[in-house]
């Protein structure tokens, strides 16, 4: 039997320590220093998001970065399934917030989908579907608003959230999703995006959902100005394309989710019948912000290197 | 700033110390990169964005001692990829090797190259380093250590060969 050996692959698996041959640079250090550097910073001042993971185990999930060890304040709650949260902030204004998910809430027996807290066993195989959610909402001693657990999808197909409120955070959502849903995205904006020069999104306001495990999305859109549209993907196979209020816009197969979320009155579903109206307010200055204080979008990786 | 200290700062979430990693090293990852995918400032520039990018999430499995190397084989392999997502190859010399056997499918080569390459010289080293690891041509390789290209090119040759020597001692037919 041939095989051909191609040098090159060959050296994939070799790591040189010995030379470490540089040359002239071809990038200037501050371009590299300003793309990259509001990206890193930007995941220490996360703000809360919903994280919706397809993996088939619950995990527990930091939600932001911190740069110093010594904790100012904080707190945690445990949750009806054995589950909870924890939150810390530090002196350097960084904070961190962790959510255990606990134990399953959703049993599914001879195709039907049922709802078990304890001995409560509520069958919602007929309640959920993807347009309705089935909210269980209960309160904590150590939590100053109630935690909702929120189930949607299908009995084959069902996702869930759990929201918590995390004292001087916010909001913050964790739970799983079916794969059938795992690909789309729900962002929400209070304000319009701000765009580099390129009109490419440097920074989404609000809520996002995480797809499938993957980072945040925002980033990976591209808004238009004048067509007041927002595709959005991820590398570049773009899933949607939405006409967007001035404040709002919605990729999303997770209507159940933003349904409850509306319900719940955390977020303000827009009338999609209202008129597309863009007033002085709304008008987007022609010059881009300051990236200074806003999120970059980290890019996709590539594939790491070998050994 | 020691390379351990960068290191322990970069796992602490210290974006000084990413900013002083970016300038410490954006030549050596460039210019790596710019060699391997050529001229376009652009691809370059994403790229060795890329790098430290990956370096940071990374930043909890950095080794202070092959920090270097490290960012230079991830800007290798990123090169490199681009290359083939492109279907494009460096012009390397004879960069192809047919083995012939029955346990071919089997050949774990990943060792085969560090055995190749203890065995040869250490300029003849540099010179198959340069040319196959970092894509030099063989021009610029000779050039950059004054040889004639003459030379180079069998020096290039005796690496081709203690590789094929180790295949054979394998058992291998080359």
């Amino acid at each position: 039997m041939k095989r051909e050996i191609d040098i090159t692959m060959l050296m994939d698996n070799y790591t040189d320590n010995e030379f470490n041959i540089g040359g002239e640079a071809g990038v200037e250090a501050e371009k590299v220093v300003s793309a990259v550097l509001p990206q890193v910073k930007q995941r220490k001042k996360a703000k809360p998001l919903f994280k919706v993971i397809a993996a088939a185990a619950a995990a527990v999930v930091a939600l932001a970065t911190v740069m110093a060890a010594t904790v100012i304040r904080g707190g945690r709650f445990t949750t009806i399934n054995g589950g909870g949260g924890t939150y810390e902030f530090y002196p350097n204004g960084g904070a961190s917030a962790s959510f255990d998910l606990g134990e399953d809430v959703l049993v599914k027996e001879d195709d039907r989908l049922y709802f078990v807290i304890g001995d409560e066993k509520t069958d919602v195989t007929d309640i959920i579907d993807p347009q309705t959610p089935y909210i269980y909402s209960y309160n904590v001693e150590s939590n100053s608003q109630p935690i909702h657990i929120i189930i949607g999808g299908t009995a084959e197909h069902y996702s869930f959230v759990h929201l918590a409120y995390f004292e001087g955070i916010g909001w913050w959502g964790m739970g799983k999703t079916d794969s059938e849903w795992a690909k789309e995205i729900m962002v929400q904006t209070d304000d319009d995006p701000v765009l580099d020069a390129d009109g490419n999104i440097l920074h989404e306001h609000g809520w996002s959902f995480h797809w499938d495990g993957y980072e945040d999305a925002n980033g990976n859109g591209e808004y238009d100005r004048e067509e007041k549209t927002y595709r959005y993907g991820y590398n570049n196979d773009f899933i949607a394309h939405v006409d967007i209020p001035p404040n709002w816009r919605e990729v999303s197969s997770m209507v159940w989710l933003i349904d409850a979320l509306d319900q719940l009155g955390l977020i303000e579903v827009p009338d999609p019948n209202a008129p597309i109206v863009t007033t002085a307010a709304t008008e987007k200055p022609e010059e881009t912000e300051s990236i200074g204080e806003g999120y970059a979008q980290t890019e996709p990786c590539l594939p790491e290197p070998i050994g | 700033m020691t390379e351990e200290e960068l290191v322990k700062a970069l796992r602490k979430d210290n974006a000084a110390a990413f900013e002083e990693l970016i300038r410490r090293y954006i030549r050596y990852v460039s210019s790596i990169i710019g060699r391997i995918i050529g001229g376009d400032p652009q691809d370059c520039e994403e790229l060795t964005y890329d790098v430290f990018l990956a370096a940071w999430k990374d930043r909890d499995k950095l080794n202070a001692d092959k920090l270097k190397s490290w960012l230079g084989t991830v800007a290798r392999n990123k090169a490199f990829n681009l290359l083939k997502a492109r279907r494009e190859t460096l012009p390397l010399e004879d960069d192809i090797i047919i083995v012939e056997g029955s346990e071919t499918e089997r050949l774990d080569t990943s060792m085969l190259i560090e055995q190749a390459l203890s065995q040869l010289e250490p300029q003849q080293r540099e010179l198959f380093v340069r040319h196959y690891w970092y894509g030099q041509t063989i021009g610029e390789a000779a050039s950059d250590m004054e040889l004639n290209l003459s030379t180079a090119k069998t020096w290039l040759s005796r690496g081709r060969e203690k590789l094929k020597e180790i295949l054979t001692k394998e058992g291998y037919t080359v």
